[in-house]
């Protein structure tokens, strides 16, 4: 459905004269670093990774909210790598989001209504208005809000409410590719679980593909049928939530799970302890980007990029070990 | 022997010009020496108030606090500011949630060691900045004698963390307060950070008050539990306890809806969200929320604290019904 090959998104901040000045040069920060990756109809794919590793940037320049330095990305089988704007409002009708933070992604100044109905009329799904006016009503009921409450205003609702509001506007256009960039990390754990839940009903009932983007990994893992684990702009692992979570291959990807705490009081987690904090994005192009910090390093590690080694026909790690197995 | 900390009846009201927030009500418990005790709850239920009032952070005159908090017999709230002084930092020390804004950014790290040294110690400046550097050490911050000159936007979240902890314990406090002190970090960086507290209470023998929302961190962290929600103790008991056979609808609701790496199945959730808090709390909270609730659960002097088993409290009537759900 989505397929996106070699993605490179750049940003390069200009030599000023004051770098000139002191020797310094241009500098380049490698948000999104040979990103290659496949979503297929009706499955959830997980995008995990800390602060800084560019999921955000990723699914931002899948919307093509971001112009992609080089790469191509296809959608429904169409190259929209550059889709001039005047084309966007089509493609928007296939592809929707929804945003992490449901106070800043409302406006406060419209009602759920007036909301719903911009969407719903910008891209033509109902003729009348008493037909717009019933589509409404039944949206708010599928994601668990009273019909009465579509002529209230956003400060009405609770963070979990908002977030419902906000995914009731992605699904009004009926897309076919819902993106969420971390969903329900502003939200509390019992909210977080309703969410969860709603999210996981819509896309069975509607059938909807889905890229979830979080930095916790066992919502990942809950919701997810695949996952793709990032680190600074590059996927490092990938493949199915059971293959990533019980056979992790990738250095990283073990230490991240070993970092995990537990519910479990009194169990002693065998703990995989990362040194240090992940390096600066600037200027990374030599070697392995975890080297670093990786536990398990060698000294080619240090200047050869290792590709994604197949390891199984779904399972792929970025790691010159994984390729010994 | 008498507990480090004693909360008795604590009652935190915020007054504003129409409203009032009823933001802790009724909460008592107490801290051993040595002993570390989860303060648990989602946004809104008062954790970080009452974690603040105990030093008398409070924002004045908005906050209006009743009750008693006794730190090694002597009443905290009712002690003179000045007084009250030689108490923060010395004998309780206290980590923030962000280390981005709790570190002032106009002096070095090992400046802002220093004056906590000082305020609190006959100690001569040489010694002091000797002493900061030991500290550093101390929290696994590499290099501490190049560290001590840097300025806090030098260094990472997961550093300006450590050295939040380093002035903390600087005194060498009988009580730690530690109020969501990784939510801002990554989850290797808190792995870190946590192993580090950990260490030091080993070491020096002092007792913790960890604020937070994440269950694995308590479950890990904690020898006992104390769970809050809408301002009100729901549930006190060892963290074996808490996990194992929770005696109050609202821990097990938040228990089940959180997603583990550990276990498979449908998150439960807890439907509906947090009441208004702007009337004094009567009865239990969570009623309106709870499957078992009955008539009862309204009245105040029913859903008192009580002790069902020994060391373990629960305010919920129907404790014997949860354990059987």
């Amino acid at each position: 459905m989505l397929k996106v090959e070699h993605l490179h998104k750049v940003y390069e901040k200009k030599e000023s004269w004051l770098d000139r000045l002191f020797q310094k040069g241009s500098v380049r920060l490698y948000a999104v670093n040979d990103v290659s990756l496949e979503v297929r109809e009706g499955e959830t794919l997980g995008l995990v990774g800390e602060s800084g590793c560019g999921k955000t940037t990723l699914c931002r320049t899948l919307m093509r909210l971001y112009e992609p330095t080089s790469g191509t990305i296809s959608f429904l089988g169409e190259d929209i790598t550059h889709t001039k704007a005047s084309n966007l409002r089509k493609l928007y009708k296939d592809m929707q989001m929804v945003f992490q933070d449901p106070y800043s992604s409302l406006n406060p100044k419209m009602t759920v209504k007036e909301m719903l109905a911009e969407a719903i009329r910008f891209h033509g799904i109902c003729r009348t208005e008493k037909e717009t006016d019933e589509y409404i009503a039944r949206l708010l009921q599928k994601v668990g809000l009273n019909p009465g409450d579509a002529e209230k205003y956003p400060k009405a609702f609770s963070g979990g409410q908002r977030q419902r509001i906000a995914i009731a506007r992605a699904i009004a256009v009926k897309p076919r590719l819902l993106i969420a960039d971390e969903p329900v990390s502003a939200l509390d754990v019992s909210v977080q679980a309703q969410i969860l839940n709603l999210l996981e009903e819509l896309q069975r009932d509607l059938k909807l593909t889905m890229i979830f983007i979080s930095h916790d990994l066992s919502v990942v893992k809950y919701i997810s049928n695949r996952v793709a684990v990032m680190y600074l702009g590059r996927i490092v692992e990938t493949g199915t939530t059971d293959e990533v979570f019980h056979q992790p291959s990738h250095p990283y990807t073990q230490a991240l799970l070993s970092a995990v705490p537990r519910m479990q009081p009194g169990r002693e987690r065998e703990r995989i302890t990362l040194e240090g904090d992940p390096p600066s994005p600037f200027e990374m192009n030599r070697g392995c980007h975890f080297y670093s910090r990786c536990p398990k390093r060698m000294e080619v590690c240090r200047t050869v990029t290792p590709d994604l080694f197949p390891l199984s026909e779904t399972h792929q790690a970025r790691c010159h070990l994984a390729k010994e197995q | 022997m008498a507990p480090l900390l004693e909360v008795k009846e604590l009652e935190v009201v915020i007054k504003r010009k129409d409203r009032s927030v009823y933001a802790v009500n009724n909460v008592s418990f107490v801290v051993r020496q040595g002993e570390t005790v989860g303060l648990v709850g989602e946004s809104g239920s008062g954790k970080s108030m009452t974690c603040r009032s105990i030093l008398n952070l409070l924002p004045r005159p908005h906050c209006q606090t009743k009750g008693s908090i006794l730190f090694e017999g002597e009443d905290l709230l009712a002690m003179p500011e000045r007084k009250l002084q030689q108490v923060r930092g010395k004998r309780i020390g206290m980590i923030m949630q962000d280390p981005m804004s709790s570190l002032d950014p106009v002096y070095r790290v090992g400046d802002q060691i220093v004056e906590t040294l000082r305020t609190h110690q006959q100690i001569g400046k040489k010694a002091a900045w000797a002493r900061a550097v030991e500290l550093l050490r101390q929290v696994g911050i590499p290099s501490p004698e190049k560290r001590v000159w840097q300025y806090p936007h030098e260094l990472s979240g997961g550093m300006r963390q450590r050295v939040m902890i380093a002035m903390a314990i600087s005194c060498m406090p009988r009580l730690l307060l530690a109020d969501e002190p990784t939510t801002a970090l990554d989850v290797t960086v808190q792995d870190q950070v946590l192993r580090l507290l950990q260490r030091l209470k080993r070491e020096m023998g002092m007792g913790i008050l960890l604020v937070t929302h994440n269950l694995g961190i308590v479950a890990e962290m904690c020898d006992r539990v104390v769970v809050l929600y809408a301002g009100k103790v729901m549930e006190i008991a060892s963290v074996e306890k808490i996990f194992a056979s929770p005696r109050n609808m609202y821990t097990k609701g938040l228990i089940r809806s959180v997603p583990q790496l550990d276990v498979t199945g449908r998150l439960e959730g807890i439907p509906g969200s947090l009441p208004v808090m702007t009337q004094p709390v009567v009865g239990c909270p969570f009623r309106e929320r709870c499957p078992l609730a009955t008539e009862d659960c309204a009245r105040d002097e029913k859903t008192r604290l009580i002790e069902v088993s020994p060391g373990h409290w629960s305010s919920c009537i129907h404790h014997e019904r949860v354990c059987r759900s």
